[in-house]
């Protein structure tokens, strides 16, 4: 049997806190293993994608209310609730899979996906191969208009290789890739074009000047279909007994032209009651090809526009500090260890061609008690 | 596609033929430290944000898996 309870806060620069609470249980009968998972999310947001869209600050979106407005405006705040259930099977001798299926809600986005992952071992079971397959149907809505209705689905798939080396050394090497068809943009970010310039209000609300067109911009428009493709090389070398360096790579390409590479370092300890983990990880993507800072010319020159800052340029530095203590060594075969785990997350992010925010900083903290190997 | 389960089966028919690593000399191989996720739970919590606020992170599961909404996160 495994399971956590865990509950973290993430927090940034740009005026967003995320409070989260998460239960997972799993446990085998015979060569099977059922598990499942429920997460809670509650969300507050007063950050530069809510203060420059033309309709949310203009309401205070408390969005369990059925788009209430009211003078405060400029913030907005939501919940996500999510469940998972799986079921695994293992035969001892190499070869497992697991079928999983989860639900997702939101005041404005519902999903519903199910899976397949399966391993092999080969050669004495240095070598494992790996398979995964994923199906999501998504369906969104806007708070603000309850005749907005649009759907996305999205596949993917993975597949991989795990090779004990040495004995202190594996590596494993994987390709993940996936293609979404569908709505994929905000129904709350809009666009403004023309040389534009903003000043700060009441609320902090952002107002926009000498826009080609409305003040309010339009809503943003993204092509319905993204084909993306990763892989990624992760090696673990153990230095002592219980004292190891994961250090990974990845490489990334989509269909929308943005570029991604990854990597990662994270010195591990495992000694005694205490569990140590201290990594750092670098990123960094160019840009969508249909993303530009400002958009200069009317809206009609442009088949596709965004002001989402994720397909802009970004630079991402993120360092973690994770540290558990054994409350509880297990007491027979086949158990595993009770953990009290804390662990502190760093994230810095740039984005030099977002005219609004250049750079964002935050924290993701979580607590939690854990049952696994 | 094809092509790269090729591949894949290739490199690992060759690192197979070239491992030597027994049963019973696998004990740094156990620890913890030495798993390509050492916290599975906790990595999945990392996970999703890092999928949110990076353009280019994906996981397996598909955009979307991480949930959307108000885009503010």
């Amino acid at each position: 049997m495994t399971g956590a309870l865990r509950t973290s806060i993430y927090a940034d620069g740009d005026q967003t806190i995320v409070f989260r609470a998460l239960a997972a249980i799993a446990g085998g009968i015979g060569h099977w293993i059922l598990s499942g998972t429920a997460t809670a999310d509650v969300i507050s947001s007063a950050s530069i994608d809510v203060r420059s869209s033309a309709d949310l600050s203009k309401v205070d979106v408390t969005t369990s209310a059925s788009g209430r407005t009211s003078t405060s405006g400029g913030k907005m705040t939501d919940r996500r609730l999510s469940v998972t259930g799986g079921a695994g099977w293992n035969d001892g001798r190499g070869h497992a899979f697991n079928l999983s299926t989860s639900f997702a809600n939101e005041q404005d986005y519902n999903s519903i996906s199910g899976g397949w992952n399966g391993s092999i071992d080969l050669f004495g079971r240095v070598t494992t191969l790996l398979g995964g397959l994923t199906f999501t149907q998504n369906w969104i809505g806007s708070v603000l208009d309850r005749t907005f209705a649009r759907q996305m689905y999205a596949i993917g798939w993975a597949a991989g290789v795990a090779q004990v080396l040495t004995q202190s050394d594996a590596l494993r090497l994987r390709y993940d890739g996936a293609v979404a068809n569908g709505y994929q943009g905000s129904p709350y970010r809009t666009v403004r074009f023309g040389d534009w310039t903003t000043t700060v209000g009441s609320n902090q609300r952002i107002t926009f000047a000498n826009t080609i067109g409305s003040t309010d911009g339009l809503a943003e428009t993204v092509p319905e279909l993204r084909v993306r493709h990763a892989v990624g090389l992760e090696w673990v070398h153990s230095f002592l007994e219980g004292v190891a360096l994961h250090t990974e790579a990845r490489l990334g390409s989509d269909s929308w032209g943005v570029q991604s590479v990854t990597a990662g370092a994270e010195l591990r300890m495992a000694t005694g009651n205490w569990r140590l983990r201290v990594g750092y990880r670098f990123y960094a993507q160019s840009g969508a090809d249909f993303y530009e800072p400002k958009y200069l010319l009317a809206s009609t020159s442009y088949a596709y526009y965004t002001s989402d800052k994720e397909l802009s340029r970004e630079l991402g530095h993120v360092a973690t500090v994770g540290i558990s203590r054994v409350l509880r060594q297990p007491r027979r075969a086949g158990a595993v260890p009770m953990l009290l785990d804390v662990t502190g997350t760093f994230l810095r992010y740039d984005y030099p061609d977002f005219v609004l925010l250049h750079s964002r900083a935050s924290g993701f903290v979580e607590l939690g008690v854990t049952w696994e190997p | 596609m094809r092509r790269l389960v090729l591949i894949v089966l290739a490199a690992s028919s060759f690192a197979g033929g070239c491992a030597r690593v027994r049963p019973w000399q696998r004990g740094r191989l156990a620890s913890p430290a030495m798993q390509f996720q050492m916290s599975p739970l906790g990595n999945a919590q990392v996970d999703s944000v890092l999928e949110i606020t990076e353009g280019g992170t994906f996981t397996s599961a598909g955009p979307g898996s991480a949930g959307a909404g108000c885009g503010c996160h």
